[in-house]
């Protein structure tokens, strides 16, 4: 204990051998005691500044930045449409609605299930204010887990916030928010999670909604978005899902297509097409072991075809050295190159790093792909959609060229 | 959508495959994986393009399996590694299962095709062993060139003086079937 927190301390209690329980307020108050009384007042007032700025900062997260409805958007609803429980909560978030000129299959896309993986946002985004629908009903949730936008994962050192420069010389701002359910949702985390599909899992996993899935209505905060989301695969009769994230680059499942069983040639035949186009990507089968995941979950409690997608973030891994906005937005990171070199890394590396626009250019290639898989395979459920940002368009324009300015 | 259909089989045509059939393989085919990886789905989808004559479970146990029935075996390596497929499996028990299945193949006068389909990216510690360990029983091997960078097949199949074809694309595959089957 040092000196300060000791004379104050001793002030209320009165333990120390050579002092004498003085009553605040007493009428004989002395000099040292005088000190004391300006040094508490000091003190508070630091720990107030620090409580009101943190509070400032942590708050500054719970605006959501603009989504611009592209030409194709014709409805947006809330996902407490489909459980109204949510309304009011944080766990409420858009549900973009693109609807075909021609009727067709029903496709969901799924970004930001985990926040801190900002290629899976902006893809979506990207969909939302570019393409139209030909045939079929695209839904898309941008922020899945909107709860988890609000805040970022304390003791990582990652940015609150980044931007991309649009071409008029204007900048969107996004959120880098968290891998899980703000605790201001849900509190506290449980030793064990009791999956709602009689598994357990590790007690933090309750607020990662990518381990929530089916979901409970009547559960905590993350389950029930996870359940609003199942209502819309089945009040819908969704025919494909397609959940987009981001992995360490030291993570084996990398720039991954990972499907549910059922959906395994549909994830082979967008693999082959992917190939030809020159992106190379994995497959990975979703162990049935595996609980609670999209892949898993969905797929298995609907109708549904299922994929999730990875592409190598560096700025979420854990050989990453200092986090800054640069580092979410290029990919370029001293410490991922030497384990580049050390063959350490599961996704090609090097000085130009890992940039945004290449993680969602993959992610946007990855989906318009998938569909065309999909109309080869189910001709009679069609998901045509014009406008998808072209790869190579997107490297050399830029995100920025895709995004809408906010007025 | 035919359009669509059509760029897709163009590019098929020219995918690029190096390759000479030196022996003749002949079906019905029997296949499985080895190590659990997507690669062995991968196969029967490419199969299908061909109409090949296959019977296939990731999971066969070679005392469930009449071998006499088939005429070749093919066994699509690729391990899972660290990453999600690694759930619950046991790389030393998927070797023996495999290999059991192969000597069976072998008694009944079975072809085996050792397969890798998914590249550089099913080439680690586990899917190596898997394949060295099979490397006596191989017939010829069909691998995509990335995983051979190293020369790793190149030297199994001379060691062993048995062919080998490789190709670029996973749909690559689709020649070296039409080839060695005489599709
Ligand atoms: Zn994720």
């Amino acid at each position: 204990m040092n000196r300060f927190c000791a004379d104050l301390c001793s002030g209320f209690s009165g333990t120390g051998k050579s002092w004498k329980v003085i009553p605040f307020g007493g009428e004989r108050i002395g000099d040292p005691l005088k000190k004391r009384y300006v040094q508490f007042i000091v003190f508070i007032s630091v720990v107030l500044v620090v409580v009101l700025l943190s509070g400032f900062s942590f708050t500054s997260m719970w605006k959501d930045p603009p989504i611009v409805r592209g030409p194709g958007v014709s409805e947006v609803k809330m996902l407490s449409d489909w459980l109204p429980s949510l309304s009011g909560t944080k766990g409420d978030t858009e549900v973009y609605i693109i609807r075909g000129s021609e009727p067709g299959g029903n496709f969901l896309l799924l970004g930001g299930n985990h926040p801190n993986e900002p290629g899976g946002t902006l893809a979506a985004v990207l969909m939302i204010e570019n393409v139209s629908s030909l045939a079929g009903t695209v839904y898309i949730i941008p922020r899945a887990n909107h709860s988890a936008f609000t805040h970022n994962d304390p003791m990582e050192g990652a940015p609150q916030f980044f931007s991309i420069e649009l071409p008029d010389g204007s900048r969107r701002t996004f959120r880098f928010g968290s891998r899980r359910t703000n605790p201001v949702s849900q509190w506290p985390d449980p030793t064990i999670y009791n999956h709602p599909t009689g598994s357990t899992l590790g007690g933090s996993e309750i607020s990662n909604l990518n381990r929530a899935f089916p979901g409970r209505e009547d559960g905590i905060i993350t389950e029930r978005v996870a359940a609003a989301i199942m209502n819309i695969v089945k009040q819908e009769k969704i025919d494909l899902v397609c959940d987009l994230h981001e992995s360490s680059p030291e993570y084996p499942v990398n720039n991954a297509i990972v499907f549910h069983q059922e959906a395994a040639e549909l994830a082979i035949m967008t693999q082959m097409m992917l190939e030809m186009e020159g992106v190379d990507i994995r497959l990975e089968e979703s162990p049935p072991s595996l609980r609670g995941l999209t892949h898993r979950e969905i797929g298995d409690n609907s109708d549904a075809y299922v994929v999730l997608l990875e592409v190598a973030n560096p700025s979420q891994g854990r050989l990453r050295g200092k986090t800054t906005e640069e580092l979410v937005t290029t990919g370029v990171d001293k410490y991922y190159l030497q384990a580049s070199k050390d063959g350490k890394l599961f996704a090609p590396y090097d000085e130009t790093g890992y940039p945004l626009e290449l993680r969602v250019a993959r992610h946007v290639t990855t989906v318009r792909v998938l569909l065309d898989s999909w109309n080869m395979m189910f001709p009679d459920r069609m998901i045509m959609l014009s406008d998808v940002p072209a790869y190579n368009a997107i490297l050399s324009d830029g995100l920025g060229a895709f995004l809408k300015p906010v007025s | 959508m035919k359009k669509l259909l059509l760029t897709f089989f163009v590019v098929l045509c020219f995918a690029f495959v190096s390759f000479a059939a030196e022996i003749l393989l002949e079906e019905p085919v029997i296949v499985t994986s080895a190590g659990q990886s997507p690669g062995a789905l991968q196969f029967t989808v490419v199969a299908k393009m061909v109409s090949l004559d296959y019977k296939f479970d990731k999971l066969y146990k070679a005392e469930d399996v009449d071998m006499s029935q088939f005429k070749t075996f093919v066994i699509v390596v690729g391990a899972s590694g660290k990453g999600l497929g690694a759930a619950g499996i046991d790389i030393e028990v998927e070797i023996n299962r495999v290999l059991a299945l192969a000597r069976e193949a072998k008694d009944n006068g079975l072809k085996i095709v050792i397969c890798n389909l998914e590249g550089a990216s099913r080439r680690g510690e586990s899917s190596d062993k898997i394949v060295t360990t099979l490397a006596p029983l191989a017939s010829v091997y069909f691998v995509k060139s990335d995983a051979n960078e190293d020369g790793f097949f190149t030297n199994l199949s001379e060691e062993a003086g048995v062919p080998m074809a490789t190709f670029e694309m996973t749909v690559g595959l689709k020649d070296v079937l039409a080839q060695y089957f005489g599709k």
